[in-house]
Parts: C-alpha cells; sequence; structure tokens
C-alpha cells in the first residue's frame, strides 16, 4: 500500500522543487569538496548585512502591526504630555494664544506657595492613601469569602463588581442622594439604628443629631465621605483581582496547611495572604491612578469648587484651566500630576520587568 | 530529497560578557533520504541546533546546506522543510482537513483539487481519514501526533525536522508510534533530522545519531557504533540502558590501579540497609583495585596518567560463591565467569537486585571497592547479600583518558557486526 | 458521635455566618442602586415622606420622573453611541495587532516600546487636556473635510478618535496577556508552512482572538461610555452633548429633585448595566486584566 502511495507522491511531486532533485553520489563529494575549499563563508556571518538582520529579527513584519497604534500612542500620549509641559512654561492665559518664545518655570514656583494648591496636593495624598489601603482590605476580605466554596458565588461576585461598571456620574448622583442630610438613607439608617438602640437599652440617650451629618457639606467629613464612595465603587474590582490570586495558588496547600492543624486565621495569616503580594501590587497601582482620575465623581458633586477640605489635583486642574482660562498654571498642576502617577507606575513597571511579567 | 549539511554550526545567544554558547561548531552531513537522531541531554543545545536548521533560530557561525546550497539567511518558509514540534502545534480552530491543507496553501500555488487530493492520501496512508473534519481539541494524544505527522509529510519537503514528537505520548503508544515512525520515513526516504532526550529512541530509530553534550558534538555514527565504541566517556555513559560501569583508575606498571576507601569489616551484609549516619561511624580502610592490562591496552594508555575503565553491564559476569566452593575457588571452567582470565575475576558482594523480567539488573560491591551494575538474565535468581565472584573479561573493557575522557580503547569486536545494515 | 454532630453544628454555624456577611455585603452594594430605584419611582411628596429604601406608597407611584428625564437625555444617549461604538471597535482592533506585533513576532527592543504602551493606561487624562483642546482646535476637521455630517458631529468626531488614542493601550494589555498564552509552536508551525506574519495574524490569531475581543470590547465600551472629562473639554456644541454631560447638567438643573436625578442616573447607566449583566464574566475579566 505504501508502495502505491509513494508512487502517486512522487508522480505529482512538482518540478518546482526540480533544482533540489537528489544529487547522485557522485555529484554529492565533489560538491561537498568544493565547498569546503572556500570555507570563507562561515566567518561572513559576522558582518551580516542589515537588511538580513531586520528580516530575521521580524522587526520589519512586525512594523505594519505596532506602528499605527504605536503612532496614535505617541501623538496622542506621550507628544501631548510633552506639549502640555511646553505649554506649562509659556504663562499662557485667557482666550489668546501662547506664545512659545518666552518660557519661564515661573508657574512652578507659583505652585509651591500656591495656598489651594498645597491643599489640593495633601487631599490628593491622603485620598489617594486612604482609599487605596480600605479598598484592598475590604477586596480581600470579600475574596477569601467569597473563595470559600459559596453558593451562587457567580451571583455574589456580579453583585459586588457591579458599581464597578457605572459612571462616576451615576454613582456620585447616586450618594449625593444617600449623603443627603435630612432624608437620606445614611442618616436614615442612623437614625433607625439609634431609635431601636434607645428602645432596647433606655438608658442610652445618645441623640441621633450627634451622629446624622451634612456628609457632603461639612468640611470635616467630606473627605471621608467621598473616600467611602470611591471605595464602594471600587472595592469589588479589588475582590476580583485577589480572587484570582487566590485561585492561582495550589489546593494541596490549604490541604498541607489543614493536615499540619494550622487553624484557618493562621492558613491565611502565614501561608495564603504572603503570596498575594503581586496580586496587592497590581491593584494598588490600578487604584492609585483611579484616585489620581477621580475628578469626574467630585466634579459632579461639587462642580469646579469642592473646597479647600476636598479640593484635590485632578479638580483643580480643571478649574485653574478651563474655568479661570489660567492654561499655563493649570498645565503646570497637570505635571505635577503626571508626575505623581509616574512614581507609581514607574517602579511598577520596572519590577514587573525585572520579574519579566511585562 | 536532499542532503542537509550542518557546516561549523555555532550558536550564541546574547551578546558580551552575558552570552551563552548554546551550540559549539557543529559539523554533520546528513545524506539524503537519511534518519539522524540528534541525542543528548536536556539544554545540550539539540532542539537549538534543529531550529537553526528550520530556520527559527539565527545562525551565529558557521554554514547550513541543503543541497549544496547555503541557507542560513533564508526564512523558514523558503528552506522547504517542514517540522513536527513537540506540542504537535496544530492550529486548534481549523479542522484536520483544515490544518494539513493550511500549509499547501500558503507555500504552493497547488490548484484546490490536487490541495485535497494530497490531503486525502496523505491521511489514508496515516490512517487518519476518519478524523478528517474534526478539529484537533476532540482527538487523542496520538491522534493529534498522526495530524502533526501528516501536516509534514503532505507539503512533501526537502527535510523533516522532528523536535521530541513522540515524548507527549504514553509509554505504549510511544513505542507503536516508534516503530511506524520508522517504517513511514523509509518509505518516504526523506531525509529526516529527529531530536531526542531518550537515548532508546535514538539507539533504535536512526540510522545514525549524533550526540550532543553542553553544545558540542560528541559523535556521529551508527547506533551500533556509538553502543560499542563510544568515543568518549561521555557517550559511553549516555548511550545504554543501564548505564555504563566507570572505575577511575590510575595507570601503573600495565595495569589500571584505583584506590578506595572501604569500611574495616567489608562490605558484608550487615552493611546493607544502614543509614548515611551510620556509614560515618563505620571505621575506613584503603583498598586497591588492580587491573591488569593486555599488550595492545597497555599501548593505548602509555600516554594518560589516569584512565577510566568502563564496562558495559551485560559484560560484566556473576557467578555465586557457593559455601562448597569457596574452599575450591579455582573450579570456574565451566561457570558463568566464561573465559574471564583470573585476575580479571574480583571478589564482591550483591547489594541491590532489581528484577526487570527479562533480566536481573544486580548491583554489586566489589570488596577492592569499586560498585558495579551488572544485568544477568531474569531466570537467573540472585538475591541481595549474596557473595559473588566477578569478571570483567578483558576483550569487553573501555578504557577513557582520564583527563580528556576520550576513548584511548573499545572492545573488541568483529569489525563486521558493525557494518552490518540494521534490519 | 456526639463529636461528629457538635463539628457538623459548628461547621453550620460559620457558614450561616459566612453567608450572613455575604448578604450584608450584598445590601451595601445595592443599597444606592435599590434606594435610587424606589426614589425614581415616587413622586417629589413621595420620597419626601418615605425612607429612600421603600418602595413608593400607594398614590405616590409614578413613571413622570422616567419620563422627563428620557426627553432631557434621549439626544445624549444616541451621540453616545454614536461616539462609544467606533471608539470602542476601533480601540479593540488596534490593540490586538499592537499586541501581536509586540508578543507574537520577536525582535530586539520590543519591551521598550511594549513598556511606553503599558504606561499609557495609567496617564492621568489632565496631562494632556490643555494640549488636546489646541490640537482640535488647530485640526478643525469640520472645516477640512466638506461633508455636512462632520461639520454636525465635529465634537463627537473629535471625542471618538481621542477615545480611541487613549483606549489602544489598555487593549494592547488585555490582548498582549491573551495572546502571551498563545502556543509559540504554533505560530512557528505557521511560519514554516509558509505562512508570512499577515496571514498569520488573519488566519490563525484573529480568529482564536474571538473572546478576548468580547472582553476588550465590553471593557473599553463602559470605560468610553463613562468617561465625563474628554466630553466637557472637547465638546461644546450642545447637539454633540454626550449622555454623561447631558445628565451632569440634568443632575444641575433639578437640584432637590431625587426622583427626577435617579431616573436620569439609570438611564443613563443603562446600556452599560445591560452589558454588565449580560456579559458579566468577560468585564471582570476585562477588569482582572487592568494591570
Amino acid at each position: 500500500m505504501f508502495d502505491r502511495i509513494r508512487r502517486s507522491l512522487a508522480h505529482r511531486r512538482r518540478t518546482d522543487d526540480g533544482a533540489s532533485d537528489g544529487p547522485d553520489e557522485r555529484g554529492e563529494d565533489g560538491q561537498s569538496d568544493g565547498l569546503r575549499a572556500d570555507g570563507g563563508t562561515v566567518t561572513e556571518s559576522d558582518s551580516v548585512p542589515l537588511a538580513t538582520r531586520l528580516r530575521r529579527s521580524q522587526f520589519l513584519e512586525s512594523l505594519p502591526f505596532w506602528g499605527p497604534p504605536g503612532l496614535l500612542v505617541l501623538l496622542f500620549v506621550y507628544g501631548a504630555i510633552g506639549w502640555n509641559f511646553v505649554i506649562s512654561l509659556t504663562g499662557w492665559e485667557g482666550l489668546g494664544q501662547p506664545d512659545y518664545t518666552e518660557l519661564s518655570a515661573e508657574a512652578y514656583t507659583t505652585l509651591l506657595t500656591d495656598a489651594s494648591f498645597i491643599a489640593a496636593f495633601r487631599n490628593t495624598i491622603v485620598l489617594l492613601l486612604v482609599f487605596t489601603v480600605l479598598s484592598l482590605i475590604v477586596g480581600l476580605v470579600l475574596a477569601i469569602l467569597v473563595d470559600r466554596k459559596i453558593r451562587f458565588e457567580n451571583t455574589f461576585r456580579t453583585i459586588y463588581l457591579l458599581p464597578m461598571s457605572l459612571s462616576f456620574v451615576v454613582t456620585a448622583i447616586f450618594w449625593s442622594w444617600m449623603y443627603n442630610p435630612r432624608i437620606g438613607l445614611i442618616n436614615e439608617s442612623i437614625r433607625g439604628v439609634v431609635g431601636v438602640l434607645d428602645g432596647v437599652v433606655f438608658w442610652t440617650t445618645v441623640e441621633a443629631g450627634f451622629l446624622t451629618q451634612a456628609w457632603l457639606d461639612d468640611p470635616r467629613f467630606k473627605l471621608a465621605a467621598i473616600i467611602f464612595a470611591l471605595m464602594w465603587q471600587f472595592s469589588g474590582y479589588c475582590m476580583v483581582v485577589y480572587l484570582a490570586g487566590l485561585r492561582a495558588i495550589p489546593t494541596s496547600q490549604y490541604e498541607a496547611a489543614r493536615i499540619d492543624g494550622a487553624s484557618a486565621v493562621r492558613l491565611y495569616r502565614r501561608v495564603i495572604i504572603p503570596q498575594l503580594r503581586a496580586s496587592t501590587m497590581s491593584a494598588a497601582v490600578v487604584l492609585m491612578v483611579f484616585a489620581l482620575k477621580a475628578f469626574d465623581f467630585l466634579f459632579v458633586l461639587f462642580g469646579v469648587n469642592p473646597g479647600s477640605s476636598a479640593d484635590i489635583l485632578a479638580v483643580m486642574m480643571y478649574r485653574v484651566a478651563f474655568d479661570r482660562l489660567q492654561w499655563a498654571y493649570g498645565s503646570a498642576v497637570a505635571m505635577v500630576l503626571f508626575a505623581m502617577a509616574l512614581s507609581v507606575i514607574g517602579p511598577y513597571l520596572y519590577l514587573q520587568y525585572r520579574r519579566g511579567e511585562l | 530529497m536532499a542532503r542537509l549539511e550542518l557546516d561549523s554550526v555555532t550558536k550564541r545567544f546574547g551578546e558580551g560578557d552575558g552570552s551563552v554558547l548554546a551550540v559549539d561548531d557543529v559539523n554533520v552531513d546528513i545524506a539524503d533520504g537519511e534518519f539522524l537522531v540528534l541525542v543528548g541531554p536536556s539544554g545540550c543545545g539539540k532542539s537549538t541546533t534543529l531550529r537553526m536548521v528550520a530556520g527559527l533560530e539565527s545562525i551565529t557561525d558557521g554554514e547550513i546546506r541543503l543541497d549544496d546550497q547555503r541557507i542560513n539567511d533564508q526564512a523558514p518558509a523558503e528552506r522547504d522543510i517542514a517540522m513536527v514540534f513537540q506540542s504537535y502545534a496544530l492550529y486548534p480552530h481549523m479542522t484536520v482537513r483544515e490544518n494539513m491543507r493550511f500549509g499547501l496553501e500558503e507555500s504552493t500555488d497547488l490548484p484546490a483539487d490536487e490541495r485535497n487530493a494530497r490531503v486525502e492520501e496523505t491521511a489514508g496512508m496515516l490512517d487518519i481519514t476518519e478524523l478528517l473534519d474534526r478539529k484537533p481539541g476532540a482527538l487523542s494524544g496520538g491522534q493529534r501526533q498522526r495530524v502533526a505527522l501528516g501536516r509534514a509529510i503532505v507539503r512533501e519537503p526537502k527535510a523533516f525536522l522532528m523536535d521530541e514528537p513522540l515524548s507527549n505520548l504514553d509509554a505504549k503508544l510511544r513505542s507503536q508510534m516508534r516503530t511506524e515512525l520508522q517504517q513511514l520515513q523509509e518509505d518516504l526516504d526523506t531525509t529526516t533530522v529527529y531530536v531526542t532526550h531518550d537515548q532508546t529512541e535514538a539507539m533504535t530509530m536512526g540510522d545514525r545519531i549524533a550526540i550532543l553534550d553542553a553544545g558540542e558534538l560528541q559523535q556521529v555514527a551508527t547506533p551500533l557504533e556509538a553502543y560499542h565504541r563510544p568515543a568518549n566517556r561521555f557517550v559511553g555513559s549516555f548511550i545504554g540502558e543501564p548505564s555504563m560501569n566507570f572505575v577511575d583508575c590510575g595507570v601503573d606498571d600495565g595495569a589500571l590501579l584505583g584506590e578506595f576507601e572501604v569500611p574495616v569489616d567489608g562490605p558484608d551484609e550487615s552493611r546493607i540497609g544502614l543509614t548515611a549516619d551510620d556509614e560515618d561511624d563505620r571505621q575506613l580502610e584503603t583498598v586497591e583495585f588492580r587491573y591488569p592490562l593486555g599488550a595492545d591496552v597497555r599501548d593505548a594508555v602509555a600516554g594518560s596518567a589516569e584512565a577510566a575503565l568502563g564496562i558495559r553491564p551485560e559484560d560484566v559476569l556473576i557467578e555465586p560463591v557457593t559455601a562448597d566452593d569457596e574452599s575450591d575457588a579455582a573450579a570456574a571452567g565451566a561457570s558463568p565467569l566464561g573465559d574471564a582470565a583470573a585476575d580479571h575475576v574480583f571478589g564482591g558482594i550483591v547489594t541491590v537486585v532489581e528484577p526487570m523480567g527479562d533480566e536481573n539488573v544486580v548491583h554489586v560491591t566489589l570488596d577492592d571497592g569499586p560498585e558495579l551494575v551488572a544485568t544477568v538474565n531474569g531466570l537467573r535468581r540472585i538475591d541481595s547479600g549474596t557473595r559473588v565472584r566477578v569478571g570483567l573479561p578483558a576483550d569487553a573493557i573501555h578504557v577513557f583518558d582520564g583527563d580528556t575522557g576520550e576513548a584511548v580503547h573499545s572492545r573488541s569486536l568483529d569489525d563486521a557486526e558493525l557494518d552490518e545494515r540494521r534490519v | 458521635m456526639s463529636d461528629d454532630s457538635s463539628v457538623l453544628a459548628g461547621l453550620d454555624r460559620s457558614r450561616i455566618a459566612l453567608y450572613a456577611v455575604l448578604l450584608g455585603m450584598v445590601a451595601f452594594y445595592l443599597a444606592p442602586l435599590e434606594s435610587g430605584l424606589m426614589t425614581a419611582f415616587k413622586t417629589t411628596d413621595g420620597f419626601r415622606a418615605t425612607t429612600p429604601f421603600a418602595p413608593p406608597p400607594a398614590g405616590e407611584f409614578t413613571f413622570d420622573a422616567w419620563q422627563v428625564a428620557f426627553e432631557r437625555l434621549s439626544t445624549g444617549l444616541t451621540n453616545s453611541a454614536m461616539m462609544a461604538i467606533p471608539a470602542t471597535i476601533l480601540s479593540a482592533f488596534f490593540g490586538s495587532i499592537a499586541a501581536y506585533g509586540l508578543t507574537n513576532l520577536s525582535w530586539r527592543g520590543q519591551i521598550g516600546v511594549l513598556a511606553l504602551f503599558v504606561a499609557g493606561v495609567f496617564i492621568p487624562y489632565q496631562a494632556v487636556l490643555v494640549p488636546l483642546t489646541q490640537f482640535w482646535s488647530f485640526v478643525d476637521l469640520g472645516a477640512r473635510i466638506p461633508f455636512a455630517f462632520v461639520d454636525d458631529y465635529q465634537g463627537l468626531i473629535n471625542l471618538s478618535i481621542t477615545h480611541t488614542a487613549y483606549g489602544i493601550p489598555i487593549c494592547t494589555v488585555l490582548f498582549r496577556a491573551y495572546y502571551a498564552t498563545i502556543d509559540e509552536e504554533m505560530i512557528e508551525a505557521a511560519r514554516l508552512d509558509g505562512a508570512s506574519a499577515m496571514t498569520i495574524y488573519r488566519r490563525i490569531i484573529l480568529p482564536l482572538s474571538v473572546p478576548i475581543f468580547a472582553v476588550t470590547l465590553i471593557y473599553q465600551f463602559t470605560q468610553v461610555w463613562n468617561d465625563l472629562l474628554f466630553a466637557i473639554v472637547l465638546v461644546s456644541d450642545p447637539s454633540n452633548r454626550v449622555v454623561t454631560v447631558a445628565l451632569n447638567q440634568l443632575q444641575g438643573s433639578f437640584v432637590q429633585q431625587y426622583n427626577l436625578q435617579m431616573a436620569g442616573a439609570f438611564i443613563a447607566a443603562l446600556p452599560t448595566l445591560i452589558v454588565y449583566v449580560l456579559f458579566g464574566e468577560q468585564f471582570a475579566k476585562g477588569v482582572a486584566g487592568n494591570t
């Protein structure tokens, strides 16, 4: 049977590989001697022509793929940032066009003495840290709970992540209603709980008014209220990241720890959570960047003037540039924001690169 | 239909100080229609060599010629070479038919009906016709393996490259495919380079085998030649299972002389089952292992200060010492020790016996120090703890230079045995 | 025996506590939505007189808020769709080819280019706002391209292109994670089969990308739809207003009308909510890959 097939295959062998028709015994020997004589070709590859090197490296082949999107990113992201930096040096204000001939770092020196910048900078840092830590903790707890082989896991996960799919505009509107001092759900709930407590433990006469506050108007609570609402929106994200991290840990480790007699708390504290460092890091980076971008949420709640207790750089930049038309100064604030983002992602990307995960 | 030559082929990854020499000056000349097996431990550069032939890795230095044409700078697609990958690398979203047709569509301008006819034919040859309309995900490992082969065969390339194609199959299927692949290659008569780390595959499949270690070619030879005339100690140890025995010795007055430290109370039964800690506590004494050499071998080792005695397990002869002939040790005439001269017979004790069915693998420790592995017929009953006489016949020994590891003497063998074509 | 039952009881008790906490968190995450939804169906008197999460009392149930809000937002909804759908598809496509060129084809220095793409994910938009407004006022598509359509929808087109460009980094990251899992030997097999880089993309990679396209399209659609900042900066023409801007204005003009605000919020969020409920799994994957 093989013979028949081989013959038919040989029959249809096309002539286009005629050049490679097997050399006969005599030719084989003669040829190889000839080639060995000009063995100089061996070292020739030290000076491979650039064209060959390029073809080998697939650089040219890959260019049509990453080139066009790369160009868009280069122009819109990196070009724009560079341009923004130049604008920040021009002192440009008002309705005219920037004058690129006289550049000075005046905007940046002004920043250092601007009380509203210092307040916004401080608030941004507080928001960044508190929001990130809080969201990570809530997300981790949720992930551990959801990972305990529960029923309807998908439903729970879907609900916890739901706020993440909503626009800041939508969530800001929900929370402005939640925080309404007279009839919002937060204060209504506090009154309800205090009422029940009063009924049960009659000797506590805590005034409900002491706990119900104008959360979004009172400078003491504004930032905390914002952080709480943002935590509500993004802790589901942390849960998803941690859950992926938990699922990557082999079950055998849980079983081994059980056999070793470790309690659940010790198991998580000693074995599991230390292995979630990578998840924590990547989630923290994303959260910090979200916090830097939290403009939309504050803008819907407070417009361009959240007040010095809740002002953040993202809002300040918009106010200065697009409300007061101090373009150069706004650009300078934007550069500070950019530098903050860079100081978060730079080390992160470097670490990813070092671990070969980029 | 092609001859494939590797001429001083070298591969270096990276540049400068951090660079790694993966393949170092490899020369192989593969005749048209030959089945060459590239074998070596993992990381020895065999896959890199294959990938350089395929065009998937650039060649740092040297030249690869296919039919006397330099192909160093040709793209993989231009080389008219087909490759079978370890993971099979089938396209998961295409049916078997589409998988096999893909290469024809991309590299030839055959009309559609001819492409389909070729696919059908190849599928018939490999007995996978009924799988043609299934996708790889619905196939078993063995079936995927056949499809991967079919995808290479259907293109009728000048050469096949196979990168450990059987390593993902279970043992039984692997030995079955081994035979089938050999048959197929013989029928197609296409030049084939086959990479494996499995010395059994190398021994049974190749017309010739090329043994690589640490990027360097150790030997290119027929399987039997590599087995019986290993060019160096590495080849001797790599080819053959169980591995060849080596005894490191010095060269001393026409003999190989090794010094060993053994427990004072001797390698007797009481030693078996002791832990390392117990061993440490034992008193050691130095004993000598002396192996007199024949005149021809004496000349061969003349230039070496140190040498290793090598002997295959099947050449190590073993005879139990029974109580009655302990006193009368000369009665060795018709014993399994055969014609081993008296000074090539050593006393020892069996430490471990691994019954394999057809044979027993017997570990013995000689009174003079060396620990050796011997294989004996599976029907012979030998227990651990048995005292034995061990014969190391002079015509079966190999001697390797102590410094370079090069073979200075190989076992005597009728040359006709090696030249005989394998069937 | 008694030991067994006490262990079981303990187990049950801890399971009950577990589900209680999980349900409590459900209440926490859904409370703003639930009370918003209830409020949207109440009259003004209704929401002032009742607890937010309670259903509308008899006589205070109404669709009025929905009707008013929908009228105010309907143009915004169409505009958002016109802007977000092309931007999403384009970003995903660009992300796919960029990830292919930077993952499955190898060349020296690609890690550097890749780093620029990845860093692009994290750039705060504020850092480019001023140059962007300058850029689009110079380009002035409406004056350059003599089509009524371009002139009418100039703001939306600018916004769509901007979102496309800023969506590329995250799309590239999502695609890259997926393409890195594709068997390298399969691509090599295709190269040996004679396929060019283009053919490999078209015939091998693209057909295998369906699941990751779903993830990317869904994630990116919600991101573009939900954005407010680019929209308020780049779109000035009221007829080109997208739904997030319209919703923000609705909130500003009906300050104490919480029923109207809530109805508006739900209408504006509806497309993303539908996408989320239908494709929650893909959205979660997109979110998890956002690192």
